[in-house]
């Protein structure tokens, strides 16, 4: 290798970057964006190679990829996260955030950055975090205004504990079925409806079936963007802050994008004859309140406390 | 001593074989389980995806060291096959030698390490709450067996005259 | 990143003429070259042996392998016979077409050539034997209609590529294949016809439609497993995998308590070689995720992607050359391995050519199709030459007008994408809007694009 042989040493370093979401989502155009920086900062001594689309795995394989070292980044959602380290199942929790100003104070407060340095002992180091919006439920054929609409409909969830039990405590009936296989599943009525923010719904066709969407706003579950703690204590200090600050900013320029994405998607769905619904999300709130108070994990229920005190 | 080890090896096979016996039979019960909660109970078993997975995971590494036994893998024997029987003795022997360098140093060293890893960084899986480690574990007792039977065929090749070998012909049903 | 290509593809294909098992020649090609570029191989090949076969899609294949067992054992191949000698029977070589039909009535049963070739064939051959049928034409017909089942769903092979193109939906596969499908059958069938005009091969007796109605009754719980099958995933009761449970049941159902052609006692030999089948195919798919991780990582598609586009700019030819690669692949490898491996390598190229996957998916499973009949490494070749008591030597000079008559089928399959395309759309499967989207051979032939939708 041409680079490796050059007599200064001072070789160009690559750090490689799995994610499973496709090249044209938000989150992927940001991870070009820091990629930019970083070569700009580091004088074009550091770059990033970005491998999109689960190429390199499913989020959890890159999960552990990092930790034993045979991958240096990744992008993963906070749901993902829970099996690797159970507080980070917090996030997952329905109407934990009032609002998406609390969202980001929280993200950008002391807790956000403790979270982020939650995985240190397990080889993950959280680097920044991603906008990935609100989710809420859209439906084929009923609109959903109350919870009692739900009753008796099924929901397609990702395989989540917290989610499952989230659409049962509702009174809807969730269904696991697998991403890819969703479009088909609505289409043919495998399930009555599903749960994803804005974005998702858009770019996935969903709006070709299902034309009723409710702003109830469940979850909002943040994407945290990893290093693995083997590559990031190799680094030097200067190479460290490179790093971080590049992250930084590409966290800053996503949560830009995502606003204009969700705009986008909105007058799209509109276009296409999706109805949208502005929903009492109290009404929902109160149907899962317990999850929020019977917590049995000690570290969870405070991070819950402290986060319900954030202004 | 040798009829002992011949018992032994006849026993590890037999239980190996009732291991995947099972697991086929319960891989069809896993999800034909989860088709009948969805339409009869109106709500799926969260459990019967995750389950149906993990089974086949013990399925494929399991089956995969019965199949070593059975010299059941696909291979391309046509170039071995046009040469001189003692060139084709001398070199099944060293394709077993080479399986088992493939077992002990992915299925055996590889394996045992993803799982202390997986154990070491208390990984869970999501809808049973297992420890991710304990799924991992069909890699080094896949292993075991895989350089078990493969020295039985080592063992094999070697006390049979050249001009007596065969080459079986593997057909993968699959297609 | 050539030196890393170098050392891949020298070590696998160094391994693969020793007859090293293929799973174990990707594994360790991987393990060598992962070791070349830094991280520890044991570990990173063994995780991907286990996570690469962690995957719900891919469970449909043991199911479709144990129905296929049962209906195979459960008397189903000689109703299918009898149901498809009333339909075609009458013909000049009226036989020859009766095989045909019950391999593709057979494949969209079952999700696997092989067996199509071992169940059909055992009673086809002796009967057209007995009838002064060509020995050597019965195993070539027999040997080659088979492998349309691998087109009509169910099939396995199609889960595979999903798979291994990454999600690709496995229902939106299963219909793209039915018409390529059918349209292979129909080219063997008119090679058939030649072959029965020539050689003035015998009528059978013409059947009343009592005579069919009273076959088709006969048959028709075997037949009814299309439609709980393929009906299932259709109308949403259930996912592709679920579907291929269900089958099971099914099956275990028909041929156990209601023909009553297998005992409970040999259900546990069957699970186990449904097992130890499945392992084999596994094994490939779990060292192939090892093998395209760190090709993906040194990016070799993306270099081959480049070579291959650099070589014209017409997509014709391009379309052209992989074909004829994928060709001489499917002479020395199986199907599954040669899937696995060259689908992240070719796809790319195809992508960029503005081909749908799907479509590029059918083509390649088409194409593979051939190589499953073509010595030296065919695995239908082999069991049609034992089913039939002849060689492969004597056998390859009556294949070669079949050969040509797949090839012609794999050409308009690749050529004209509304025949793979057009069925999903219609089953919404896949989404207009997406199918749409893929440009391939829509501005070069517009007017052939036309008369097929018309025809369709
Ligand atoms: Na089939
Ligand atoms: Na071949």
């Amino acid at each position: 290798r041409a680079q490796k042989a050059s007599a200064s040493g001072s070789h160009q370093m690559v750090l490689k970057l799995g994610h499973g979401l496709d090249t044209g989502h938000p989150v992927h155009k940001s991870m070009e964006f820091m990629k930019r920086r970083l070569e700009e900062l580091s004088g074009g001594t550091v770059t990033m190679n970005i491998y999109p689309s689960s190429v390199l795995g499913s989020e959890t394989q890159c999960i552990e990829q990092l930790q034993n070292g045979s991958l240096t980044m990744t992008k993963t959602s906070a749901a993902a996260m829970e099996n690797f380290i159970p507080s980070m199942s917090a996030f997952g929790l329905p109407y934990l955030f009032r609002d998406s100003e609390h969202y980001w104070a929280v993200l950008n407060g002391e807790i956000g950055r403790e979270m982020l340095s939650e995985g240190e002992k397990k080889f993950l180091h959280g680097l920044c975090y991603y906008d990935a919006g609100s989710r809420n439920f859209y439906t084929k054929d009923t609109p959903i205004h109350t919870p009692d609409d739900l009753k008796g409909l099924k929901i397609r969830v990702m395989s989540s504990a917290t989610a499952i039990e989230m659409v049962k405590a509702m009174g809807g009936a969730p269904t696991p079925i697998p991403w890819g296989e969703l479009y088909s599943a609505l289409a043919q009525g495998t399930v009555d409806g599903a749960e994803n923010n804005l974005p998702s719904f858009t770019s996935n066709k969903h709006y070709e079936v299902c034309k009723h969407f409710s702003f109830n706003g469940h979850t909002r579950v943040p994407d945290l963007l990893l290093m693995s703690s083997r590559a990031w204590d190799k680094l030097d200090p200067q190479v460290q802050q490179w790093v971080q600050q590049a992250a930084d900013e590409s966290s800053d320029f996503q949560r830009k994008l995502w606003q204009e994405t969700t705009t986008e998607s909105l007058e799209q769905a509109k276009a296409e004859g999706v109805t949208f619904y502005d929903v009492d999300t109290a009404a929902f709130a109160s149907k899962v309140a317990s999850m929020l108070e019977n917590i049995e994990d000690s570290r969870v229920s405070e991070l819950v406390k402290r986060i319900s005190e954030v202004e | 001593m040798r009829t002992g080890l011949i018992r032994f090896m006849k026993w590890m096979t037999s239980a190996l074989n009732a291991i995947l016996i099972i697991a086929v039979a319960l891989l069809v019960i896993d999800v034909v389980w989860g088709v009948f909660t969805r339409y009869v109970m109106g709500e799926q078993a969260k459990w019967t995806e995750e389950l149906a997975r993990f089974l086949l995971v013990w399925v494929t590494l399991l089956g995969g060291a019965v199949a070593f036994g059975t010299k059941g893998h696909l291979g391309v024997d046509y170039f071995v096959g046009k040469l001189h029987p003692d060139a084709r003795k001398l070199i099944a022997i060293v394709v077993h030698l080479i399986v088992i360098f493939f077992a002990v140093a992915i299925f055996l060293y590889g394996g045992t390490r993803v799982v202390f890893d997986a154990l070491a960084m208390e990984q869970t899986t999501p809808a049973l709450g297992w420890k991710m480690g304990h799924v991992y574990l069909a890699l080094p007792i896949a292993g075991f067996f895989m350089v078990l039977f493969t020295i039985e065929n080592l063992i094999e090749s070697l006390a049979t005259p050249a001009d007596e070998m065969h080459e079986a012909d593997s057909a993968g049903e699959l297609d | 990143m050539g030196t890393v290509a170098l050392i891949l593809v020298a070590v696998f294909v160094l391994l693969l003429v020793l007859d090293v098992p293929i799973a174990v020649a990707i594994a360790l090609a991987t393990f060598v070259t992962v070791m070349a570029e830094g991280p520890d191989p044991s570990i990173v090949v063994a995780a991907n042996m286990a996570n690469g076969v962690n995957s719900f899609a891919l469970l449909a294949i043991p199911f479709f392998i144990l129905s296929g067992h049962l209906m195979g054992k459960g008397g189903m191949a000689s109703r299918l016979i009898d149901f498809a000698a009333t339909l075609v029977g009458f013909l000049p070589g009226g036989l020859a077409y009766v095989n045909t039909l019950t391999c593709m009535l057979f494949g969209s049963i079952s999700g696997s050539a092989a067996a199509a070739v071992s169940s059909v064939g055992g009673f086809m051959i002796p009967e057209m034997n007995r009838k002064g049928y060509n020995r050597e034409f019965n195993v070539a017909v027999t040997t080659t209609a088979a492998t349309t089942g691998l087109l009509i769903p169910p099939s396995n092979i199609m889960i595979v590529y999903s798979v291994a193109a990454g999600s690709v939906s496995i229902a939106a596969m299963f219909m793209a294949g039915v018409i390529p499908g059918l349209l292979t059958g129909l080219f063997i069938m008119l090679v058939c016809g030649a072959f029965a005009i020539k050689n003035n091969y015998p009528r059978e007796p013409r059947s009343s439609f009592k005579q069919i109605l009273l076959s088709f009754k006969r048959a028709f719980l075997s037949l009814f497993l299309i439609l709980v099958v393929i009906g299932g995933i259709l109308i949403g009761i259930f996912t592709a995998t679920e579907a291929a449970a269900i089958a099971v049941v099914y099956a275990f159902l028909l041929s156990v308590v209601f023909y009553r052609e297998i005992k409970l006692k040999e259900i546990p030999d069957l699970l186990l070689q449904t097992g130890i089948t499945t392992a084999v195919v596994m094994l490939l798919i779990g060292a192939s995720s090892g093998m395209s991780w760190i090709m993906t990582m040194a990016n070799i598609p993306q270099t081959v992607s480049d070579a291959l586009l650099g070589l014209s700019d017409n997509p014709i030819v391009i379309l052209l050359t992989i074909n004829v690669l994928l060709l001489c692949v499917g002479t020395f490898m199986d199907m599954t391995p040669a899937v696995l491996i060259f689908t992240p390598i070719f796809w790319p190229v195809a992508d960029s050519l503005g081909m749908h996957q799907v479509h590029f998916g059918i083509m390649m499973i088409a194409n593979l199709c051939i190589g499953l009949c073509t010595p030296p490494v065919g695995t239908c070749l082999f069991i049609g030459c034992g089913v039939g008591k002849t060689s492969i030597a004597k056998v390859t000079k009556t294949m070669l007008p079949f050969f040509a008559a797949m090839i012609a089928a794999l050409m308009v399959i690749t050529y004209v994408p509304v025949v793979s395309l057009w069925l999903p759309v219609q089953t919404k499967q896949l989404k207009q809007a997406d199918v749409e989207a893929s440009t391939f051979m829509r501005s070069t032939s517009k007017s052939e694009l036309e008369s097929t939708d018309a025809a369709g």
